[in-house]
């Protein structure tokens, strides 16, 4: 198969082309072929990129299946410990491989340098897999699961192969749970016209979040951000809730499309956001955003290592621990450890202070502010390209008001006001989800009223949509 | 499934129907250079003149404040010269013009091309904001189409409205000869508010100190220029626009003048191979004829003295 450049994006027509094609076959063959469709459909939407990597998931799957399988058959503690340590050191194994061996080398060399010790790491070049991030902790989670008896071991390879690699979710989630997405592999499904109607709507909304607001924003943020040091002052600030608002969407856009494309096909796949800006608290924040993510690290570490169960000291070192490791997860540099470690710090003083907290009772738009103001110094160290670039801008985030340097980036002034109009769009609806999704809301509406807006939304994304091809962020990890 | 299959045709059939009425209110701008063109054309002018921001410039101590085709008119029979020019138009954008013009049922006797050597050099090449893809696509397929669709395409990625991002321009290596001396974020974004010398000598490395090779896009555009010309019997007249060849030697050093008879030499042997002549022009003017001084960075814009040199040079090779 040849390789593209890019890996296949669910805002390109190749996706179009390919889940259209997928739901039609999907419907029309028996049941027997329709999980070998999504299997071929899910190789296609991976090996699109970097056909060889898909052999990573297949290594992935198949230590899983062999453990799993071997767990099933013995009931000897040490030995399914001993299974359980296979599947943890293949699949992290893995990960540590293509995403941190030379993060890990450089701070080794940096550390030992320290000593006037010299080392030169092995220099290996290795493209990141696209989600192995995601795929290796969907892998585990079976492998766990398994372990713990939550769910019996997966007979068929190729439904476990299936469930990996899924390609609505397979790069950026969610990270789905075995207990939830494997058994939905044997159930037979039928087309049904309202949940296919529902798939469609949140896919349309997805689009629009990503190629019209977040993509836009990153034009806005990109400049700044790679350049921290030719701006101070209101550039900073505009990109930094820029960047607040284009995480969001980018990440929330790629989950609803995944979602939505799951449900066209009869599957569910778990939430992923919740309006996490309204949050009134970094503990509820962690409940409303990348839920995937957290729960998992919440299931598969925090509580593993005693969670609050063992003592103050040990849960603080819990927490702080977990929030660390979940920094990691995003990726090989000192600014996502940093991030984590700020949101345990955070998560710390939650904890810490809830008592004081329930006594002083702010009103509930005060607390939001606050906790979306603490979140967004977080995304500084978040995006920031190094930590000497974070602390850059938070140093110079109140120095000057020009927006000159913007404009001489090569902004318009119609950007910037397009940027803010999509972001108070985008908190308009967020708000008035909070009884019902916008979605549910539109399926309510008299049918005029229903296809103007599916009309309206096409001709906003067609005409709306930044031109320069953005990423998914959450594809680099 | 059938069902849902109907509505969604029809939603697209909607959408594809609306999109040409969104494209022709949101996307139609003027496009004043194809305008003058086909009014031209319509004249039936013998002679068009394309040009950038050279033609049309001026000093502001000039008595005769008029563009440099104006000037070549004086010199010819009345009714003979049209002048089509845009600033940042270069060789991509002729070529697009006369694709255009060889079109037309109408077209004139002869089109005067001008060559800026500045437009090779990547901070002009690469410039986002002179890649004029959108007024490519409405040269080659009309407006109806190309305001309608070009937008959505992009979008899908399925065509490039913009080529090279802000970043990618700013990445862009800068030589001097073959060694590389940084990027074009390194050069381009000194202010010229203040004069200096060492600002004077960056940026006449970065615009005209570049190695051109065969293989130029704006070169490749160049031949494309005189093929169209050929096959529609049309005939061009291709000249180098006057350089500050003096300021830059001064600021640069002999480097200077070599690179600039070195890049008008492989554009001569080009157009020779193909039996057209090229009218070199690049070092014929000295620095009091250039205006540029007055807006602190180098350019070919020229005052009264140096537009009338350029309309005589180019006259004399178009009278009829």
């Amino acid at each position: 198969m040849l390789s593209s450049p890019n890996p296949m994006t669910f805002g390109s027509i190749e996706f179009l082309v390919l889940l259209a094609t997928v739901t039609v076959l999907y419907f029309n063959l028996p049941q027997p072929l329709r999980n070998p469709l999504l299997l071929v459909a899910s190789c296609v939407f991976y090996m699109w990129w970097k056909p060889a990597y898909i052999l990573l998931i297949l290594f992935s799957a198949g230590v899983d299946y062999i453990v799993a399988r071997a767990l099933g058959g013995t009931s000897r503690p040490g030995a399914r410990r001993a299974l359980l340590l296979v599947s943890l050191v293949s699949n992290l194994g893995l990960l540590f491989f293509f995403k941190y061996f030379a993060f890990a080398c450089d701070a080794l060399k940096g550390f030992l340098g320290l000593f006037d010790v010299g080392l030169t790491p092995p220099a290996i070049e290795v493209l990141l897999p696209v989600g192995i991030s995601f795929y290796t902790f969907q892998a585990l989670s079976y492998t766990i699961d398994v372990y713990l008896g939550r769910i019996p071991p997966e007979r068929r390879f190729d439904r476990l192969f299936l469930y990996v690699m899924f390609f609505p979710q397979l790069v950026a989630g969610p990270i789905e749970r075995s207990q939830h997405l494997l058994p939905q592999f044997s159930e037979p499904k039928t087309f049904d016209y309202e949940r296919a109607t529902s798939g469609l709507r949140m896919v349309l909304w997805g689009l629009i979040k990503k190629m019209v607001i977040a993509d836009s924003l990153a034009r806005l943020v990109e400049p700044v951000y790679n350049n921290p040091t030719q701006f101070s002052g209101l550039p900073l600030v505009i990109a930094t809730y820029a960047f607040a608002v284009q995480i969001y969407c980018d990440f929330s856009a790629y989950s609803e499309i995944a979602i939505g494309t799951a449900r066209i096909l009869g599957f569910s796949l778990m939430d992923n956001f919740r309006r996490p800006y309204f949050s009134k608290s970094i503990p509820e924040f962690w409940k409303r955003w990348h839920i995937s993510l957290s729960t998992w690290f919440r299931d598969y570490v925090y509580i593993p290592l005693g969670g609050n169960r063992k003592g103050r000291p040990r849960w603080y070192f819990n927490l702080l621990a977990t929030f660390v490791l979940s920094g990691i997860w995003h990726g090989a540099k000192w600014t996502f450890v940093a991030w984590g470690a700020y949101h345990g710090i955070l998560m710390l003083l939650s904890v810490a202070t809830e008592g004081l907290r329930s006594r002083v009772r702010l009103p509930a738009w005060v607390r939001a502010a606050v906790t979306f103001h603490l979140v967004l110094a977080g995304w500084v160290l978040f995006r920031a390209n190094s930590l000497s670039d974070a602390g850059y801008i938070f140093s110079h985030l109140f120095q000057g008001a020009s927006l000159e340097p913007l404009l001489d980036a090569g902004l318009l002034k119609a950007d910037l006001v397009l940027a803010a109009v999509a972001a108070v769009a985008l908190l308009g609806i967020d708000l008035a989800e909070r009884r019902r999704p916008a979605g549910e809301r539109v399926r309510t509406w008299p049918a005029a009223a229903r296809w103007t807006a599916y009309v309206a939304a096409a001709l906003v994304l067609l005409n709306l949509s930044a031109e320069v091809e953005i990423p998914f962020i959450y594809f680099q990890f | 499934m059938k069902k849902l299959g109907v509505r969604l045709g029809a939603v697209a059939l909607i959408v594809v129907a609306l999109q040409f009425v969104v494209g022709q209110v949101a996307f139609r701008r003027k496009f004043r250079t194809r305008e003058a063109v086909d009014g031209h054309l319509a004249r039936a002018v013998p002679v068009l003149y394309l040009g950038d921001s050279v033609i049309g410039s001026f000093h502001p101590a000039d008595a005769d404040r008029r563009d440099i085709a104006a000037m070549v008119q004086d010199r010819l029979p009345p009714g003979s010269v049209g002048l089509a020019d845009r600033h940042g138009y270069d060789l991509d954008m002729f070529r697009e013009f006369t694709d255009y013009v060889a079109r037309q049922p109408q077209k004139p006797k002869r089109i005067v091309i001008p060559i800026n050597l500045r437009s090779f050099s990547p901070a002009w090449d690469r410039r986002p904001q002179y890649q004029g893809e959108f007024e490519k696509l409405r040269l080659r397929h009309g407006d109806l189409l190309a305001c309608a669709w070009s937008r959505p395409l992009s979008s899908f990625k399925l065509l490039r409205l913009n080529p090279i991002s802000q970043q990618e321009f700013l990445e862009t290596p800068v030589f001097r000869g073959t060694a590389r001396v940084g990027t074009i974020r390194d050069f381009d974004n000194p202010s010229y508010a203040v004069f200096s010398e060492e600002k004077l000598r960056n940026k006449f490395v970065l615009d005209y100190l570049y190695p051109l090779a065969r293989d130029h896009r704006k070169i490749r555009s160049m031949l494309a220029i005189e093929e169209s010309c050929r096959r529609s019997g049309i005939a061009p007249l291709f000249y180098v626009s006057p350089v500050d060849v003096e300021s830059g030697t001064r600021s640069v050093g002999p480097e200077f003048k070599e690179t600039i008879a070195s890049h008008t030499k492989l554009l001569r042997e080009l157009l020779a191979e193909r039996q057209v002549p090229l009218l070199d022009l690049s070092a014929s003017l000295d620095a009091s004829t250039f205006d540029w001084r007055d807006r602190l960075y180098p350019n070919e814009h020229l005052k009264e003295k140096g537009r009338r040199f350029l309309a005589d040079e180019i006259a004399k090779r178009v009278s009829p």
